[in-house]
Order: structure tokens, then C-alpha cells, then sequence
């Protein structure tokens, strides 16, 4: 059987440019992270599926601006998410000028979705997206030690580096995490 | 995982179809030119002190000092530009190209195709494709900041490492809709934009003449230009570029962009006589054939991570081009230092180029402007590009009427069963679909194995191994040796010739998983097909024969997942990203649970 290398983040935004398939799939995979980071931040299901769709009609406005070279897929989606939160407050409502632009219409939401989105606020999705924005070696190291409950020794063996690195870059990475989610709330 | 936000989903797809049928928006300037940034005044007025004295420490060997001088009068008499009356528009043409996008699967399927899962459309053409995308930009540009933009884009090639990922391509981009020109008006007011900061025409005019004044003022620029890339993307392949190399593009944007007055232009060139660490070239080729003089320096260009053999960044070659003749700046181009036969480029290919194809003054924004130096219109058509290899793709399966080999049928139970015709499968079939990878399709063999409740049916099919599809002449594949080639085109003959050989294919229909085959002498081998973009959990799929009613797989982390086995078909989910979802080892059970055969992975 043929494996297949799944695309990157990077590739998909890339990707995104001819096909409306790649997007597709580049949304489903950062909806609820953004979605999250929202919640987290407004507290409202209505306003942060609002904001959210905001962030994407602007990332699909932009993606020309998107250069793999400069950087991850998500710390730039998640740098527009910060940015439409920023003006959205300074005017005190959200901002809808990238939705107006691409022509997109009002979202309609129902209860159950409400309640679906809202149910992220507990579901840490939310430090799972800022964790898209940790420098690689972080971000590994964190995913293996917290989110795998790996020993140590045995991640240090997988990165090439010490244990006692594994165990400062974890430190690290949460100690930006916590600033991070700090930042957002 | 099902989507929170189904219906921002069908918004965003169909803002993404409208604007891919007018997604020909202005596009940036690629790496060439850092972004226009506005100058802190204060700042660069700090920095003139300094620069003007590292600058006359500087100086360039006579050759490329005599060149330099040379193109410095002729933009004096006029010669590279002429001067732009009240009421005139300034007007640029110019033609930028990057073959640095690395794409990993085929163009658009066509519309009138039943949709596929955007997994089975991603999976079904996975070899990384290298594109040049071409952007030809128009811009007229009053005196009061008013005008005209008109831009095409388009990706007129694409580079492959096999000859059949070309194939492949192509059978899709031929139904790919072509460029689309997009029209722009400019209100007035926002002045002339250039690497210099915006500047309204009586700015543009007061620019310096003097060639030390005029260094220091490129080099402020090329400061805060370096200082801010540096500050927005730290470690980036442009934060390292070198000051030498931001000045040359800050050069560039201001010979180019900007209505300077002759003064103003020779004062640039004459201000190049001081660049650091350059080297000079007295007679090369611009991206459009035509002959100049280069100043050089050393670079790289990274390329999008798509495969092993394009990660990472490549040396290049950053030449400017000008005509010592006519004072004209000719092109940026970025020269690959050495080939990449993996997709085919061969040195001394400008990865990246901008090729100035004209500037000069006109009266209206209907009008483009015709060299007056007596070179006439310059040709557009000799921009660099692929060699033209184009191809009908591989014939549609053939559906045969005779019976399933033998070896297939001890083997596999599922295909004892009566088999079905599923009219949207044969309809595929039909299509094409599957031509890269079967020659033919056993109509007895079609079984359905599985449907899930989103909608999605697993069926089961034998065919043969299409052969490889032709390799195409020696033109279109600049990048391999000749020994290379002989030994391609010796080893697809084989391939060509060799017995047909059957397979058992799992296939998805409405769902993500796409399509494999297996060979049944690969039946032992651990290499089962993963699904799902990336994240986990990814979906692992394989085929194994009658009596192992379930496995056990196990991987590097230590986690082990307990899968069932149905009509010989294996599928389980595991919460791993795809590309790390094939296990290390498996074991084979029976009905009871016992172990009957136990398999490593060959290269885990």
C-alpha cells in the first residue's frame, strides 16, 4: 500500500491560492483552535463564531501575503486572530470589513452550535492553538511531555538533545504558554 | 471530528470559488523588493553622517566602475528615460516570476465530477510539483498620485521530478481556467510608492543628484527596510540577507518605480560605484534574453517544504541587470547555483526574476510605452519557462469481463462474493480516474466492504498495474544526465513489457480515504495507506488475507491499538498526525486472538 505525506499547514495555505478544497481543509483543521482562542477571549459563542469567521474571510483575502518561508501557518492565522480581536475592541464591534469584501453573508447559529462552541472554553483547545505559535523545538517538546505524557529521556532520545534540554525547553514553552493565554483573556 | 461552524465552511468555499475567478489582485513583489516602507526622517537623516563617509571608502574595480559611468551619462542626455510633463502618467511594465512554490497535487478536478472528499483529491496526486508563477504588472502613474493598474497572473510551468507527476498534472491544469487580467484605478493622492517610502512627485524631483548623498539616502532605506524584515520575520531567509543585497533592491524599486529626473539618475548609478562586496559581470543575459551588465551578489532562496529534495534553502546568484548603454535597469534575477534534478531545474535557471521591460512617460492610461532609445517594442514572449512537453495523460482503465485471477481469489475471500456495479464507481472508472495507477479494472471484482454513517462507501476492486506512462523526450527533462535518461527510459521499457501484474485496491467513495493498492506480493509488508489532513487522528487502511481476523498494531511511542478486520479490509483510527500513523509492528490474530504471524515495519 502506498503511505501518503500528509500536507502541511504551510502547504495547504499555499495550496489554498488555486483550490478551495485546500482551505477547506485548512479550516477544518484550525476552526476550533480559533474558535477557542475567541471564546477564551469574549465569552460568547455568537461573537467569537462571528470573529472567527472574520479571521478566515481575511486569511483568504491575504493569502498572497502568506510566505512559508517566513514563517508557520498558524502563527500568522493566529496573528490576524489577534489583530481582528484588537480592532473589534477598539471599535467596540466586530470587525467585518474582510466578510464584506469577499462578498460573505451573516452567519446564522442555532443553540446546539452555541452551546458546542461555548463548550470550548473548557475544553483546552484553546492552549492547544497558542501552542501552534511556540518556536518547533517547544512545541515538540511540550506536545510529547504534556499531551503524550512521555518520559523525558525517552523524548531527548527522539529530538537528539539532553534530557535536561527536553526538560528547559518544556519549561520554557509553558512559561510562554501561561504569558500567552494571559495575554489573550 | 465534524465541523462547529458547517455553514462558515460552505461560505468560505464559495469566497474562495469567486475569488479564484478573480484572484489576479496585485501581487506583491515577491522577495526581490523588501516591502516600501516609510522612512522615520529623523532617522535617516541620523545615518547620512555616517554613510557618507563609509561609502567613499568604497569603490569598484575600472571595468565595472567604466560601466557604471557609461550608464550614468546616458540616463544624464535622457537616454534611459525621459523626463514626465505636467498631466503625464508615468508607465512601467514589468515581469516578475517565481519558481520557488512547491504544490503537491494536481490542479482542479474538473467541475462537472462528483465531488471528491478533499482528502481523496490531495491523496490521489501526491508528488510534489515545483510552479513558476508569472505575474505581468502595468502601471500608470500621474503626477498627482492617479492612475491605472492592470496585472495578469498566471503559472505558466511547472517543474516535476518524473516525467508521470508531469502527466499527471497536466491531465488535471488542462481544464484549469486560464489567467484572468484584473484593472485597476488609482485615486489620486497616495504618491509614487517605491523602496524610498511613497513620494509625491515634487519629493521624487528633489531627490538627490549627488552621487554620495544619493548612496546614503538608498542606504537609510535599505536600513529600515533591513531593520523592520528583521523585526517581523527574525531568521528568516530575508532577515539574512545581506545590507549589499537590500541596497541593490532599493535601487531597483527607485530606478524603476520612480519618475527621476536624469540628474537624479545618474546620481544612482554612480552611487553603485560604492556598493560593498559586488561583483561585476560585463556581459549577461537578462529573464527576456536581453544583453546588460550585472552587479552581483551571493544569496539563497528558500523553497516551500514539500519534499525531501526541496527543503532547505539553495544558493543562488542576485544579479542586478542594466543596459551600460542606455542607463536602463534591464532585471533582478535570483540564478540557482547549482541544479535541482530532483524537479528538474538546471543551473544558472532564475528562480525568481523581475524583468523591467519598460518605463518611460505617456499621455494616457490607453497607451504603453515604446522604447525610444531605437530597440523597439521588446518581445514579451521570451520569458524563460518549461520546456513545452505536453501530454494526453494516461488512457481510462479498461473494464474487462474475465475471471479474477486465481491467486487473488484463494487469498481473499471478499472477491468469492457476487460482485455489485455501483454506477457512480464505473462512472469514475470511465472517467479516468484511475488511470496513473490501473490499466484495467475485473468488472466481477467491484465489492462493496464498508459504508460509514456520513455517507461514506469502502469498496474493494483487482485491476492491473498500469504501466508506467511515457518519459517524454530528453527537452523536457533538463535536469536529468544523459545516463540518467538512458537508464529511465531502459527501465520504464522493462516495466512496459513485463507481465501485467494484478492488484487489490481499497477505494473510498464520498469520504477522505481515497484510493491504494496493494500488491499481493506485498501482502506481509507493513505499509498501510494513512488518511486525514495531518492532525490526529489519522485513519489507517489496509488489506489482508483470509484468516487474520484482526491486528494488532504497534508503534514507536508505545501505544498499541486493537483493529477489526472485515472483508479483509483493515481500518482503524489512531491519535497520531497521518504522517506518523504507520505502525512499527503488527500481529496478525486469528479468530481466537492467537497470534499467527507477527511483521516489523522495513524502514520505520
Amino acid at each position: 500500500m502506498v503511505a501518503t505525506n500528509e500536507p502541511s499547514d504551510e502547504q495547504l495555505l499555499v495550496a489554498a491560492l488555486h483550490d478551495e478544497d485546500a482551505f477547506a481543509a485548512f479550516y477544518a483543521r484550525f476552526e476550533r483552535p480559533v474558535l477557542a482562542f475567541f471564546v477564551r477571549a469574549v465569552g460568547r459563542g455568537e461573537v467569537a463564531a462571528d470573529l472567527t469567521a472574520e479571521v478566515f474571510a481575511a486569511a483568504l483575502d491575504s493569502l498572497e501575503r502568506f510566505d512559508p518561508a517566513l514563517g508557520r501557518a498558524g502563527a500568522w492565522l493566529f496573528g490576524i486572530a489577534r489583530n481582528v480581536l484588537a480592532r473589534s475592541r477598539e471599535r467596540g464591534r466586530v470587525e467585518d470589513r474582510a466578510r464584506r469584501r469577499m462578498g460573505m453573508g451573516v452567519l446564522t447559529l442555532d443553540d446546539r452550535s452555541l452551546e458546542r462552541i461555548e463548550a470550548l472554553l473548557d475544553s483546552g483547545d484553546g492552549a492547544l492553538a497558542l501552542l501552534e505559535e511556540l518556536p518547533d523545538a517547544q512545541r515538540q517538546a511540550i506536545v510529547a511531555r504534556v499531551v503524550h505524557e512521555r518520559d523525558y529521556q525517552d523524548i531527548a532520545g527522539e529530538l537528539h538533545c539532553s534530557a535536561s534540554v527536553v526538560r528547559k525547553r518544556v519549561s520554557r514553552g509553558l512559561a510562554a504558554l501561561r504569558t500567552r493565554m494571559q495575554e489573550g483573556s | 471530528m465534524s465541523l462547529l461552524l458547517p455553514e462558515l465552511e460552505r461560505q468560505l468555499r464559495a469566497a474562495a470559488r469567486a475569488r479564484r475567478g478573480s484572484e489576479q489582485r496585485p501581487l506583491r513583489r515577491a522577495r526581490l523588493r523588501p516591502p516600501a516602507l516609510a522612512l522615520a526622517t529623523a532617522l535617516a537623516l541620523a545615518l547620512v553622517a555616517v554613510i557618507v563617509v563609509s561609502a567613499i571608502g568604497g569603490g569598484r574595480t575600472s571595468a565595472s566602475a567604466a560601466a557604471l559611468e557609461r550608464a550614468a551619462l546616458a540616463a544624464q542626455r535622457g537616454l534611459a528615460a525621459p523626463s514626465l510633463a505636467p498631466g503625464q502618467y508615468w508607465y512601467t511594465r514589468t515581469i516578475q516570476a517565481s519558481t520557488t512554490g512547491v504544490s503537491f497535487y494536481g490542479a482542479p478536478a474538473p467541475a462537472s465530477a462528483p465531488a471528491p472528499g478533499a482528502g481523496a483529491r490531495l491523496r490521489r496526486l501526491p508528488a510534489p510539483a515545483l510552479i513558476q508563477t508569472r505575474e505581468l504588472q502595468e502601471a500608470w502613474v500621474r503626477t498627482d498620485g492617479s492612475g491605472r493598474v492592470r496585472n495578469v497572473t498566471e503559472s505558466p510551468a511547472r517543474f516535476f521530478g518524473a516525467p508521470a507527476d508531469r502527466l499527471r498534472w497536466q491531465a488535471g491544469a488542462a481544464r484549469a481556467p486560464g489567467p484572468v487580467p484584473v484593472d485597476e484605478t488609482l485615486p489620486g493622492g497616495a504618491g509614487y510608492r517605491s523602496p524610498l517610502g511613497p513620494l509625491s512627485y515634487a519629493q521624487v524631483l528633489a531627490l538627490p543628484t549627488d552621487p554620495a548623498a544619493m548612496l546614503a539616502r538608498i542606504r537609510a532605506a535599505a536600513l529600515s527596510s533591513q531593520r523592520e524584515i528583521r523585526r517581523l520575520a527574525p531568521g528568516s531567509p530575508l532577515a539574512e540577507q545581506s545590507l549589499t543585497q537590500v541596497e541593490l533592491q532599493v535601487i531597483a524599486g527607485a530606478l524603476v518605480d520612480l519618475p527621476l529626473t536624469p540628474a537624479a539618475r545618474a546620481a544612482v548609478y554612480r552611487a553603485m560605484k560604492y556598493l560593498p562586496g559586488v561583483t561585476y559581470t560585463a556581459d549577461v543575459r537578462d529573464p527576456l534574453g536581453r544583453r546588460g551588465a550585472a552587479l552581483s551578489s551571493p544569496g539563497s532562496i528558500a523553497f516551500i517544504d514539500a519534499s525531501g529534495a526541496l527543503s532547505g534553502r539553495r544558493r543562488v546568484t542576485d544579479e542586478l541587470v542594466f543596459d551600460p548603454r542606455s542607463g536602463a535597469l534591464l532585471a533582478q534575477q535570483s540564478l540557482l547555483d547549482q541544479p535541482i534534478p530532483s524537479v528538474g531545474l538546471p543551473a544558472g535557471y532564475p528562480v525568481q526574476y523581475s524583468a523591467y521591460v519598460v518605463s518611460g512617460s505617456v499621455d494616457t492610461t490607453a497607451e504603453g510605452f515604446v522604447s525610444r532609445t531605437g530597440a523597439g517594442r521588446p518581445r514579451l514572449l521570451a520569458v524563460p519557462s518549461a520546456p513545452s512537453c505536453e501530454s494526453a495523460g494516461p488512457p481510462a482503465p479498461r473494464l474487462v469481463g474475465a475471471p479474477i485471477p486465481s491467486t487473488l481469489l484463494r487469498d481473499f475471500s471478499v472477491l468469492r462474493r457476487p460482485g455489485e456495479m455501483p454506477a457512480q464507481l464505473l462512472g469514475r472508472i470511465a472517467g479516468g480516474e484511475f488511470g496513473f495507477e490501473l490499466a484495467a479494472v475485473f468488472r466481477s471484482s467491484i465489492h462493496l466492504v464498508r459504508s460509514t454513517p456520513g455517507g461514506a462507501r469502502d469498496y474493494m476492486l483487482v485491476g492491473y498495474r498500469a504501466a508506467p506512462p511515457p518519459l517524454g523526450p530528453r527537452r523536457c527533462l533538463p535536469g536529468l544526465s544523459s545516463a540518467q535518461y538512458r537508464h529511465d527510459v531502459q527501465a520504464q521499457r522493462r516495466a512496459r513489457h513485463a507481465k501485467p501484474q494484478a492488484v487489490l485496491c481499497v477505494f473510498e467513495l464520498g469520504g477522505s480515504l481515497g484510493f491504494s493498492c496493494l500488491s499481493p506480493a506485498d501482502v506481509d509488508s507493513i505499509d498501510y495507506a494513512t488518511s486525514d489532513y495531518g492532525r490526529p487522528p489519522a485513519t489507517v487502511t489496509g488489506i489482508v488475507p483470509d484468516g487474520v481476523a484482526a491486528v494488532q498494531a504497534s508503534y514507536p511511542d508505545g501505544r498499541r491499538v486493537d483493529a477489526p478486520v472485515a472483508h479483509n479490509l483493515l481500518i482503524y483510527r489512531v491519535g497520531l498526525p497521518a504522517p506518523g500513523a504507520q505502525p512499527s509492528a503488527v500481529a496478525w490474530l486469528d479468530a481466537r486472538g492467537h497470534v499467527i504471524r507477527r511483521l516489523r515495519a522495513s524502514s520505520p
